[in-house]
């Protein structure tokens, strides 16, 4: 019997998926053998039974099976034991009041939990500690918990927010189209109409288009109205009934701590410069159709070439060093 | 904030970028003001290319004062010459009893420790190699140099005796070639430079590690490539460009070669650009350095303050260009025979019975004047 075929029979019962395409297999996550959904009905319909495995004496209840959900069992096991660490310590980076150093402490005495529990390392005490944790902190636990909750129905809100004001929009645009369309129609018939009564011909294309331009629909209004409304948008601002701080600091993120200097070493004089290699390229289709550009070449180059032009590595390097051995 | 020379070459340009920075923070007040009080205005802060480069990986772990760099030499030197007395000690405690005194008394001549000289020379003679089979393998001059630049750096990290320097060239070039954006699958590289692919791979992480996971490497290459425009805009209507041509193809051999000696890790690389023009044409260079960073007859006896600061900013650079010119002049290459010695020790310190091995068929030689060879194969 091949791996494939094992897999899709039921150990216990022998039945297989080509005859029972319906068949489900579910795991309980004491032992997580796998079982089909009719031998657990069988098996523990009458209350706690031993696992029907070979050489398992694991006991195990009915209500505690489930589905699975990730094919490896190794996945499906850390995914539970994640769930259960996570309901106990759920503390965020709030809780410490933004210290990073403190949290990633803090994740990482986490992980070693979860690895310990997964791969059975000290099982007793970890589990002390998990209980001992969840005991002194029931408190922080709990109102972590309804924070995670409103953060998700907030969320929720948003989105469905959202999703109203996108279904609005479509159909004023839409609206806002066939009332143009109704205008250009009209606008024509009418031309038509007050030439056939014998006016200039200039004349009354122009009255009509002022007739039609001030014809500006509520439609457009309302439009504009819920742009206005979609940019600042109540939800991006307000979270936990409070407006969120946006960005701490005043000044952008620059990765060196500033902006380029703006004077430059070197003055660009593209006409002058006589590359061979580089005027070659300009003359090649593929490259100009991809948006070469010699200046842009050339300032690359000359920047380059001045790039630390200013360093005198034996002064800098020298102070640097003594500083560190002292 | 360190003031280069080139700051003051567009007066103009630094006066209104001046200009800017003192009415951006009183523009940002005022914005700030209607938002929130209580934020303070942040000053603008500038950052020039030299700061750039001081943030390059190649200057903060990769380029050293002349003495740190010898001190760095020294311990790893030191390091060896421990190790060479243990192995002589272990080797003679393990296979004393069937060696003769002589051979103990040659043995304990023979090996002596690489001095950081040696060793210097010995990587020096490989990372040539390292060139060698770069342009026999056509690839572009920036991953040749690359691969040479790491093939340095990790004998600046490692000592000789942990990996041959021949084992090392081939993963130093296969790793240039992924770092430079000039892949060749393993499989091919391996069949190219007929070697197994694992010897190649074996030493890949250990290089990386070396290298401290830095593989940017700013050649003078593209720097070259800058002045030779510079000097074309510069010194406009004064120099023949078919010469200037020549000028450029010569000065980028003279860095190539430059690669082999130590001026990467104690200058930058315009500096060694400009120190390797002045070596190849020093009236070009030093013309366009005093247009350029002067702006002003060099023989000119009274100065202004600028002018003073000026002809200061120019001295010291063509003072740091002078030096790194000198060090360029100082070549590690051993001669045939020096390295052949030098080799021949390493060997013999992986494995000494070679060396006992050696003695005594030239013992034999002399001996019975017969061609050693016939002897031995009569011994088995």
């Amino acid at each position: 019997m091949d791996e494939e075929e094992r897999r899709e029979m039921c150990p216990i019962c022998k039945t297989d998926r080509y005859l029972s395409p319906n068949m489900r297999f579910l795991v309980n996550p004491e032992c997580y053998h796998k079982i089909c959904e009719s031998c657990v009905d069988r098996i523990f319909s009458l209350g706690p039974a031993q696992c029907p495995y070979l050489g398992c004496d694991k006991i195990l209840r009915r209500n505690k099976f489930k589905s699975q959900v990730f094919e490896d069992v190794g996945v499906e096991k850390e995914v539970d034991i994640r769930k259960r660490v996570f309901n106990v310590f759920n503390k965020t980076l709030d809780d410490f009041e933004g210290d990073q150093d403190e949290f990633n402490k803090y994740l990482e005495e986490v992980e070693d939990i979860i690895y310990n529990l997964d791969n059975g390392i000290d099982v007793v005490n970890v589990e002390e500690k998990l209980k001992s944790y969840e005991d002194m902190n029931r408190q922080l636990i709990l109102a972590n918990v309804e924070r995670s909750r409103q953060d998700i129905m907030n969320f929720e809100q948003r989105q469905k927010f959202e999703k109203e004001m996108k279904m609005k929009k479509r159909s004023l645009e839409r609206q806002i189209e066939q009332e143009e369309r109704a205008n250009a129609e009209w606008a024509k018939k009418e031309i038509v109409n007050q030439l056939s009564m014998g006016s200039s011909s200039d004349e009354v294309i122009e009255n009509v288009k002022k007739t039609v331009k001030l014809k500006k629909s509520s439609a457009r209004r309302k439009l504009e109205d819920l742009n206005k409304v979609l940019r600042n948008n109540p939800y991006t601002m307000l979270q936990n009934g409070k407006l969120r701080k946006k960005d701490v600091s005043k000044t952008p993120f620059t990765p060196f701590n500033g902006d380029r200097d703006l004077s430059k070493r070197y003055k660009l004089t593209t006409d002058i410069y006589n590359d061979p290699f580089i005027v070659q390229l300009e003359k090649r289709k593929d490259f100009v159709a991809s948006g070469f550009q010699t200046s842009v070449v050339y300032d690359r180059l000359l920047t380059e070439a001045f790039l630390g032009l200013g360093c005198y590595i034996s002064e800098e390097k020298k102070t640097q060093k003594s500083s560190l051995i002292l | 904030m360190k003031k280069t020379g080139f700051d003051q070459t567009a007066p103009t340009k630094r006066h209104a970028s001046l200009e800017m920075t003192e009415s951006t923070p009183s523009k940002d007040s005022s914005a700030l003001k209607t938002s929130n009080e209580n934020d303070e205005p942040q000053p603008v802060k500038r950052i020039s290319d030299d700061d750039l480069y001081r943030n390059s990986t190649q200057y903060r772990l990769w380029s050293f004062s002349k003495e740190s760099l010898q001190n760095k030499r020294k311990l790893l030197s030191a390091d060896i010459a421990a190790r060479f007395d243990s192995k002589i000690q272990s080797f003679i405690e393990k296979e004393g009893a069937q060696l003769s005194s002589d051979e103990i008394e040659g043995l304990q001549k023979e090996m002596v420790p690489i001095t950081a000289h040696e060793f210097l020379q010995i990587v020096t003679l490989y990372a040539q190699k390292v060139q060698l089979f770069g342009t026999k393998l056509k690839l572009p001059t920036e991953v040749t140099s690359t691969a040479v630049v790491f093939f340095k750096k990790y004998y600046l990290e490692n000592s000789v005796l942990d990996v041959h320097p021949k084992n090392m060239i081939f993963t130093c070039m296969f790793l240039a070639c992924k770092a430079e954006n000039y892949f060749i699958n393993i499989e091919s590289f391996a069949a190219k430079v007929k070697q197994p692919k694992e010897s190649i791979l074996m030493h890949e992480f250990p290089l990386l590690e070396s290298l401290k996971f830095t593989l940017m490497v700013h050649h003078p290459f593209k720097s070259l490539h800058g002045f030779f425009l510079d000097i074309q805009s510069i010194l406009y209507g004064k120099v023949d460009m078919q010469y200037l041509g020549t000028v450029y193809e010569k000065t980028k051999k003279i860095l190539v070669d430059s690669i082999l000696t130590d001026v990467a890790y104690l200058y930058t690389p315009p500096q060694i650009t400009l120190a390797a023009l002045l070596k190849e044409d020093e009236q070009l260079t030093l013309k366009y350095l005093e247009l350029k960073l002067l702006g002003f007859n060099i023989n000119k006896e009274v100065l202004n303050e600028a002018e003073q600061k000026r002809k200061e900013q120019h001295d010291k650079i063509l003072q740091t260009v002078r030096e790194c010119l000198r060090e360029m002049d100082v070549s590690y290459m051993p001669s045939r025979d020096e390295a052949w010695r030098i080799d021949a020790r390493i060997h013999y310190y992986l494995d000494p019975m070679a060396f006992i091995k050696r003695i005594r068929k030239q013992k034999e030689a002399q001996t019975s004047g017969e061609p050693a060879q016939k002897k031995v194969k009569v011994e088995q």
